[in-house]
C-alpha cells in the first residue's frame, strides 16, 4: 500500500478487566514515520494497549481512530486489516510449512501482498521455508510472525517484544524492518525492553 | 473474492487436519468402536423374516443418527476450539472477514461429516441386513441433514470455543437446535429404506417433503449463522 498519510489517535483510551483498570485514559496522536514506544513492567498492559489499537480487543472505554490516506479506518474490522502484528501470543499453523502458513494468510485476505519467499529470504528462511513451522525453533517462529506482519505493507506495525527469541542477525532484521517501515512512512508502535530496539523510539507512552 | 477466502479457509482446515489426523483419529475410533458394538450386540437377534427387517430397519435408522450425531459433537466442535487453543485465532482474526471464516469452516466440518456419513450409512445397513430400496432418496437425505448439521456444529463451535466448559456446553446449545434435523433425518432414512410409516409420523405425506424439511433446515441454519458470526467472531 503506498502510504501518503497515517494517523493515529488513541483518545480517553481505557480497558478495565473485571474491576481491575488496565488501561487509564491513555491519549496519544502519532503520525506516519513516528516509532512510539511502549514501556512500563510486566503485565501493566502494554500487549492490552497493542491488541486494542490493533482492533482485536475492544476498549472499555475511549476510541481509536485511524486515518490512512484520509480515509477513517476506526471500525474493528479495518483497523485489522491495516496494521502488521507481532505477538508471542500470535502462532501460526505448526502443520503447514513457513511458505504455507503465509500463503493462507494472503490468500484469505485478497489484498496484494509482497512475494512470500522474498519475505521469507528477508527474515532470514530462505533455506526452510518449505519446512512444517511445527519443526522450528522458537527463533525461527518469530522470523515467520515478522514476515507475516510485512506482508500486506500495513499502515501500523505492532511490535509486541519482537526481538524475543532472536539471535543477532534476528535482532537486525527487526531494526531493519522499523527503518524501513518508517521510511515508508507508516507508524511503529513498540513494546519492548530490548535496548538497541529502545534506542529507535522517538516518543514514548507509560502504560501500567 | 469472498468464495476465494472460503475455499483458502476450506482448504486449510482439511490440509491441517489430514497432516494432523486429530479429529480423524477420534472419529474413526468412534465409528469402528460403534459399528463393532452394533454388530457384536445384533448378532443374536433374529433380523431375518417381516418383523425382523422391520426392526432391523428402525435401529439402522436411529444407530446412523446417533453414530453422526456424536461424531460431529467430538469432530466438528472443536474447529474452532482447536484454533483457540493453539493461539491462531488471532492471525486468523486479523486476516481473514468473519464470514469467510465461517464459511470456511463449515465446508471442512462438512466434508468430515459427509466423510463419517460415508462409511457409517452402508455400514450400518450392512451389519444390520438393512436393503435400502430408495439409495438415492437416502443420498439426498444424508447430504441435506449433514450440511444443516454442519452449520449448527461450526456456529456453536465458535461460541463454546470463547468459554471453559466446552464439551458439556457444545451438546447443550447445539441439541436443541439439531433436533428438528434429527427428526427428519431419522424418519427420511427410515422412508428411503422403505419401511412403513406408523401413525405418529403421518404427517408427511412423501419423502419429498422430508427433503424439503430438511433443506429448508439446512438453508436456515446458513442463513442465521451468516448473519450471527460476525457478533460471535468480533466480540
Amino acid at each position: 500500500m503506498n502510504l501518503m498519510t497515517v494517523e493515529l489517535t488513541l483518545a480517553s483510551l481505557t480497558k478495565r478487566y473485571g474491576g481491575r483498570k488496565i488501561l487509564n485514559k491513555l491519549e496519544l496522536t502519532a503520525t506516519g514515520g513516528e516509532v512510539i514506544g511502549v514501556f512500563g513492567p510486566n503485565g501493566s498492559g502494554k500487549s492490552t494497549l497493542l491488541r486494542c489499537i490493533a482492533g482485536l480487543l475492544r476498549p472499555s472505554a475511549g476510541d481509536v481512530k485511524l486515518r490512512v490516506n484520509d480515509v477513517d479506518c476506526s471500525a474493528p474490522a479495518m483497523l485489522r486489516s491495516m496494521v502488521g502484528y507481532v505477538s508471542p501470543e500470535l502462532n501460526l499453523y505448526p502443520e503447514l510449512s513457513a511458505r504455507e502458513n503465509l500463503k493462507f494468510f494472503a490468500d484469505v485476505t485478497s489484498r496484494p501482498s509482497k512475494p512470500i519467499a522474498d519475505l521469507l529470504t528477508h527474515v532470514g528462511l530462505g533455506k526452510r521455508l518449505d519446512d512444517a513451522i511445527g519443526n522450528y525453533s522458537s527463533g525461527m517462529r518469530q522470523r515467520v510472525r515478522l514476515a507475516l506482519a510485512a506482508l500486506h505493507e500495513p499502515a501500523i506495525l505492532l511490535l509486541d517484544e519482537p526481538g524475543l527469541a532472536l539471535d543477532e542477525t534476528g535482532q537486525e532484521v527487526v531494526l531493519s524492518m522499523i527503518r524501513e517501515h518508517q521510511q515508508r512512512g507508516g507508524i511503529v508502535i513498540l513494546a519492548t525492553n530490548d535496548q538497541r530496539e529502545r534506542e529507535l523510539v522517538q516518543r514514548h507512552i507509560h502504560v501500567g | 473474492m469472498w468464495v476465494k477466502e472460503t475455499l483458502a479457509i476450506a482448504g486449510k482446515e482439511l490440509r491441517t487436519e489430514w497432516r494432523s489426523r486429530v479429529a480423524l483419529a477420534s472419529l474413526g475410533l468412534f465409528v469402528a468402536c460403534s459399528i463393532a458394538l452394533v454388530a457384536l450386540s445384533t448378532a443374536r437377534i433374529p433380523l431375518n423374516g417381516e418383523g425382523g427387517k422391520e426392526i432391523g430397519s428402525q435401529i439402522a435408522a436411529a444407530l446412523i443418527w446417533i453414530q453422526v450425531c456424536f461424531a460431529s459433537a467430538m469432530g466438528l466442535g472443536r474447529a474452532f476450539v482447536v484454533e483457540s487453543e493453539r493461539g491462531t485465532m488471532t492471525a486468523l482474526r486479523l486476516h481473514a472477514r468473519a464470514t469467510a471464516v465461517w464459511a470456511g469452516k463449515f465446508v471442512g466440518n462438512t466434508v468430515l461429516l459427509l466423510g463419517v456419513c460415508v462409511i457409517t450409512v452402508p455400514t450400518t445397513c450392512g451389519v444390520l441386513g438393512v436393503t435400502v430400496k430408495h439409495p438415492g432418496a437416502l443420498f439426498a437425505v444424508v447430504v441435506l441433514a449433514a450440511i444443516g448439521m454442519g452449520a449448527v456444529f461450526t456456529t456453536t463451535g465458535a461460541l463454546v470455543a470463547q468459554t471453559s466448559a466446552r464439551g458439556g456446553l457444545l451438546a447443550a446449545l447445539s441439541f436443541p437446535i439439531l433436533l428438528p434435523a434429527f427428526v427428519s433425518g431419522v424418519d427420511g432414512t427410515l422412508r428411503a429404506i422403505g419401511w412403513r410409516l406408523s401413525a405418529s409420523s403421518a404427517f408427511l405425506d412423501t419423502s419429498g417433503g422430508i427433503l424439503v424439511q430438511l433443506l429448508s433446515y439446512a438453508v436456515l441454519a446458513i442463513a442465521s449463522s451468516l448473519l450471527l458470526f460476525d457478533a460471535i467472531w468480533n466480540d
